[in-house]
């Protein structure tokens, strides 16, 4: 079974009212390309509930795990996992609520408004370029890749923030992070590794004078019996 | 035409206000809605059942009642019994209630407050806006 290559129409970003949107790019596609090679493991292993998407700009990357990713072979889109997308500017959130209708989109400084451990599934396409620290966070459109030192300020936040949403060992529970040779990815590995997570790099591409990669860090995953609590 | 995704109650279940300083739980979110839509969403029993583990179920009732009190819809939401039943996976009576709460009411406008400050968050084209300013943050 080969996959289709297709990616969600996100057209409407960047323009008009969504100005300040970033508009599906080489590190996005590197993304869905990551999605798509774990397919098996997201279907078949991980069967996530609930995934969170912090950051999510446009949209595209859930839109395409929802729609392509964890849909059945027959192109049917009836994913069984809550989709929620968090990004600090609110033009994103409904930027991605027109991108696919099957997302969860909210306006939120990373995801400190969704509880602890609600998560089998966290995304993170994170603003990896090393700045000056006063470039982070602002609004508009340079948060999108306003990284500050090392490109690292978001990313360290996301470390935390991520670990902290998982769903607690035993449960199997996976994090998918972008990063840029400069952000120093090893050292991140080791970091989630130090937390409890096994690290693994998924793909790798060079674009545009970036090295860019996506590793998947990984939690828990002993066989469980069903868990039925309310 | 657009069909743009609004805030449902799954989202809703998921929402907390602790990153508000001083909060301890922040949680179920007070669901002060003035716009609500019923939307024709087919039911997935499979969807529900792979749901239903992940939610505080109190949440959802709390919801549900706010929403009823609020007098919003046409015909009231489908009364939720308290706890989920031991045999819900196969209860098609109950899914099907517990479907439209989840999948098919969309909350447009309103807000959201946080039940242990009163501090409001508006929810705007189906959207809701959890930012808080700096001197706010925990």
């Amino acid at each position: 079974l080969t996959l289709q290559k297709r990616t969600p129409d996100t057209n409407h970003a960047g323009k008009g009212d969504f100005t300040t949107v970033y508009p599906a790019s080489e590190d996005s596609f590197l993304f869905l390309d990551c999605l798509d090679s774990q397919a098996d493991y997201l279907r078949q292993k991980l069967k996530p509930s609930v995934s969170v998407e912090i950051g999510c700009g446009s949209g595209v990357i859930s839109a395409h795990l929802v729609q392509h990713v964890l849909s059945d072979s027959s192109g049917v889109s009836g994913s069984s996992c809550a989709c929620l997308c968090t990004d600090l500017n609110p033009a994103a959130a409904l930027c991605t609520a027109v991108t696919c209708c099957q997302l969860m989109p909210v306006a939120s400084d990373l995801a400190g408004c969704l509880r602890s451990g609600c998560a089998d599934l966290v995304l993170a396409n994170p603003p990896y370029v090393p700045t000056p620290d006063d470039e982070v966070g602002t609004s508009g459109i340079a948060a999108a890749w306003a990284g500050g030192i090392d490109g690292r300020q978001v990313i360290d936040r996301l470390l935390t923030e991520a670990e902290r949403l998982l769903r607690p060992v035993p449960h199997l529970s996976a994090f998918y992070l972008l990063m840029l040779r400069e952000n120093r990815p090893e050292e991140v590995a080791l970091e989630m590794r130090c937390r409890g997570f096994k690290s693994m790099l998924v793909v790798e591409r060079h674009c545009a004078g970036e090295n860019l990669s996506v590793w998947r860090f990984e939690r828990g995953g002993v066989e469980e019996s069903e868990f039925r609590v309310f | 035409i657009f069909k743009i995704s609004n805030m449902k109650l799954i989202l809703h279940n998921m929402l907390t206000s602790a990153m508000i300083k001083g909060v301890k739980k922040g949680y179920p979110l007070l669901l002060r809605a003035t716009k609500v839509e019923l939307q024709p969403v087919e039911f997935d029993a499979g969807f529900v059942v792979h749901m239903l583990p992940r939610l505080d179920w109190s949440g959802v009732t709390a919801a549900v009642q706010c929403l009823n009190q609020l007098d919003l819809l046409q015909d009231p939401l489908p009364e939720l019994p308290p706890t989920v039943p031991d045999d819900y996976a196969n209860n098609e009576d109950f899914l099907r209630k517990a479907h439209i709460a989840l999948m098919q009411l969309d909350v447009i406008e309103g807000c959201l407050v946080c039940p242990e400050t009163g501090r409001e968050f508006p929810i705007a084209k189906g959207i809701p806006n959890m930012l808080i300013n700096d001197n706010e943050a925990a």
